[in-house]
């Protein structure tokens, strides 16, 4: 891929992006995502003020019926600010579920396994909690998930590449 | 990915060039919050949204989106489950069943978008799924104190045993009755695929098993049918595969996989599908307890007796149903030897009405506790039950071909048949224990040809036909021909055989 790698501020400049040519950061109420196939995976940060941690996130996929095998669970300080490294498993089948699609008509689906790998860092700042990484689908192809990992080992976080 | 690294003028605002957020083309305005309120007041004047929100249901605030849910729970509990028991189609009415009584299989709630649904999908702490542009965050039951992830659109879902409803949709409209109940009938027939583990794949989205499981679905709803079998199958086929030029339809997973280039044995899988597979077609909770009672059977908590009897309280469509499942003449195998011949044999009695309707048309309840001991088959059941039964519960029975149909059907045990025929036709239980002497005597007398010692009909033979009563002998040559006396007479000697006969038409 030619071109330049352009950087993006996410999560009010707590964190930055590193995007591939081409690749822009999308925004939809404060969840900032890219992803080289939305259908397998994405990279994305969302903050949220007030509490909450990994445990708080680990406990929401098991609470979503997913078993959870973490690969990586690491705490250390990056850019001057405390960081929690959570990378996991989650494997999951999906609830039934009955969807209106409008003039498309009606869809029934769920009821599928689904095996996806987290990446992701939490990032305590100013009283918000930060997450930024990534989750791909276990059967994506080799490089969709390197695509997502490329990106997630240019993030840079605090004081991190200024 | 190849491209060289190079910084650009780092950016602390967000990006300049960055899309608009993603937003679901499909849906409505989503006049449940005050943004889409506005958004509708710009798009059609104030009189337009008075009337529109008069009959839409709302969740901008807690207050709001509980109020909504406790509307939906009333309305799922008082008027569409009494709407769905009174439906014209059986299936509908049978789903309704699943529902309802002291411990019914299916529970029925609300589920509600939460009021802070955005909050809730934007968090650093939701589950690496749920993504803002696809997903939103619902509660169940009545108070907003839990939090289910779902796709935007949702109207309904299944959980375990319990069924969560929307009853609206995305805008707030309410849903018809008519609409809720073809879902939850589609949904019972999932559940009930699930139970009974035929189609094992589909929880793969591009299986052949997955389209089965939802071509049955929508075969059951009836939302596609008319015209013949054939038809019904196409417009299924077509909803869910989609066409060739449009790629956004059908599901995405089935349409991809039916028309992926080349050699497509899904294609053809799908293509050869005309009618639904799998076992309780009609989502009938009898047929699924009669699966549970094999099982249990099997685990040796239940007896074929027992089957016998939920076989016999079938309605005749439903015991037709179950005879062809393949499911069901597993399980009879699994049973194997005498057992499997009762239930079979339960299960092939005639359906139709002159059978059915004749057997006990009074609804007599002695009648009902007799038939009870023909399945159980026990002599002194069968001749306590029948001394209970008044004169003219004898008369319906007598040379009633509908009884004798249940008799066959249910007693297979020809010495025992025999001994019911003579007790319901001289209205005599002594002849009933006449016609098991009768029959012991031939035993013994096979055990003696056996052996080599008979020299003709022996002398207890003789006294045991004399004991029974003319009409006794009569049913023995007519109606147990095929039974009794091919098994006990026709199995002696030639030249015995024919004397027995003799004797009986004497």
């Amino acid at each position: 891929m030619e071109g330049a790698w352009t950087r993006r501020a996410a999560a009010d400049g707590v964190v930055r992006v590193w995007l591939p040519p081409g690749a822009t950061l999308e925004e939809d109420n404060g969840y900032a995502s890219w992803s080289p196939d939305p259908g397998l995976g994405r990279f994305s940060v969302t903050s949220a003020e007030g509490g909450g941690d990994g445990d708080e996130l680990l406990a929401a996929e098991r609470d979503a019926g997913a078993e959870v095998e973490v690969e990586e669970d690491v705490r250390l300080e990056r850019g001057g600010l405390a960081v929690r490294r959570l990378r996991y498993r989650s494997r999951r089948t999906t609830p039934r579920e009955v969807i209106d699609r409008g003039a498309a008509g009606r869809m029934h689906g769920g009821e599928e396994d689904v095996e996806t790998l987290a990446d992701f860092v939490l990032i305590e700042a100013g009283g918000r909690l930060i997450r930024a990484g990534y989750v791909v689908e276990a059967h994506a192809a080799p490089e969709v998930t390197a695509s997502l990992q490329a990106v997630s080992d240019r993030l840079e976080i605090g004081d991190e590449g200024r | 990915m190849t491209g060289r690294v190079e910084e650009q003028a780092p950016s602390e605002t967000r990006e300049a060039g960055a899309a608009p957020a993603v937003r679901d083309p499909i849906q409505a305005p989503d006049i449940a919050t005050p943004a889409g309120v506005l958004a509708l007041q710009r798009a059609a004047g104030n009189r337009a949204v008075g009337r529109v929100l008069a009959r839409r249901e709302r969740w901008g605030t807690q207050a709001e989106a509980q109020a909504t849910a406790t509307k939906t729970r009333t309305r799922l509990n008082t008027k569409l489950l009494p709407y769905m028991q009174a439906h014209s189609r059986k299936i509908v009415r049978n789903t309704a069943e699943l529902f309802v009584g002291a411990s019914p299989l299916l529970t029925m709630d609300a589920t509600t978008k939460r009021s802070d649904s955005q909050a809730q999908v934007t968090s650093p702490t939701a589950p690496a799924f749920v993504t803002p542009a696809l997903y939103d965050a619902f509660f169940r039951g009545v108070t907003m104190t839990n939090v289910h992830y779902h796709q935007k659109g949702m109207i309904g879902t299944l959980s375990g045993t319990t069924m969560y409803v929307r009853g609206h949709d995305s805008s707030g409209e309410l849903e018809s009755l008519e609409d809720l109940a073809n879902t939850v009938v589609h949904e019972c027939s999932h559940f009930f695929v699930k139970q009974y583990g035929e189609l094992p794949q589909t929880t793969n989205a591009s299986s052949f098993d997955r389209y089965a499981d939802e071509f049955r679905a929508y075969w059951v709803e009836g939302q596609y049918a008319g015209g013949s079998d054939a038809e019904h199958a196409a417009r299924i086929r077509k909803h869910l595969v989609g066409t060739a030029g449009d790629p956004s339809s059908g599901y995405p997973r089935l349409h991809a996989a039916y028309f992926a280039p080349g050699a497509n044995q899904f294609k053809a899988q799908v293509d050869a599908l005309t009618g639904p597979l799998g076992y309780n077609l009609s989502n009938s909770i009898r047929l699924h307890n009669l699966l549970l009672l094999f099982r249990e059977q099997a685990a040796g908590t239940k007896t074929v007796d027992d089957l016998i009897f939920a076989i016999a309280r079938l309605p005749p469509a439903e015991r037709a149903e179950a005879a062809r499942s393949s499911l069901i003449q597993g399980l009879e195998t699994t049973i194997g030897g005498t057992g499997a011949q009762r239930v079979r044999a339960a299960l092939s009695a005639p359906t139709s009405s002159d059978y059915v309707g004749q057997i006990n048309p009074s609804g007599s309840h002695p009648i009902n506790l007799f038939l009870g001991a023909i399945i159980y088959g026990r002599p002194d059941l069968l001749k306590r039950r029948y001394d209970e039964l008044p004169t003219a519960d004898r008369r319906t029975l007598m040379r009633n071909p509908a009884f004798m149909n249940f008799v066959d059907h249910h007693l297979l045990d020809s010495a025992l048949k025999a001994a019911v025929w003579a007790m319901t036709e001289t209205w005599r239980t002594s002849q009933f224990d006449a016609m098991v002497t009768f029959i012991d005597a031939l035993r013994r007398a096979k055990t003696e040809a056996d052996a080599g010692t008979l020299n003709g009909v022996p002398d207890y033979v003789t006294q045991a036909i004399r004991a029974l009563h003319d009409y006794s002998r009569w049913t023995f040559f007519s109606w147990s021909r095929e039974g009794a006396l091919r098994d006990f007479v026709d199995v002696l000697p030639a030249g015995v055989a024919r004397d027995i006969r003799e004797q009986l038409r004497a």
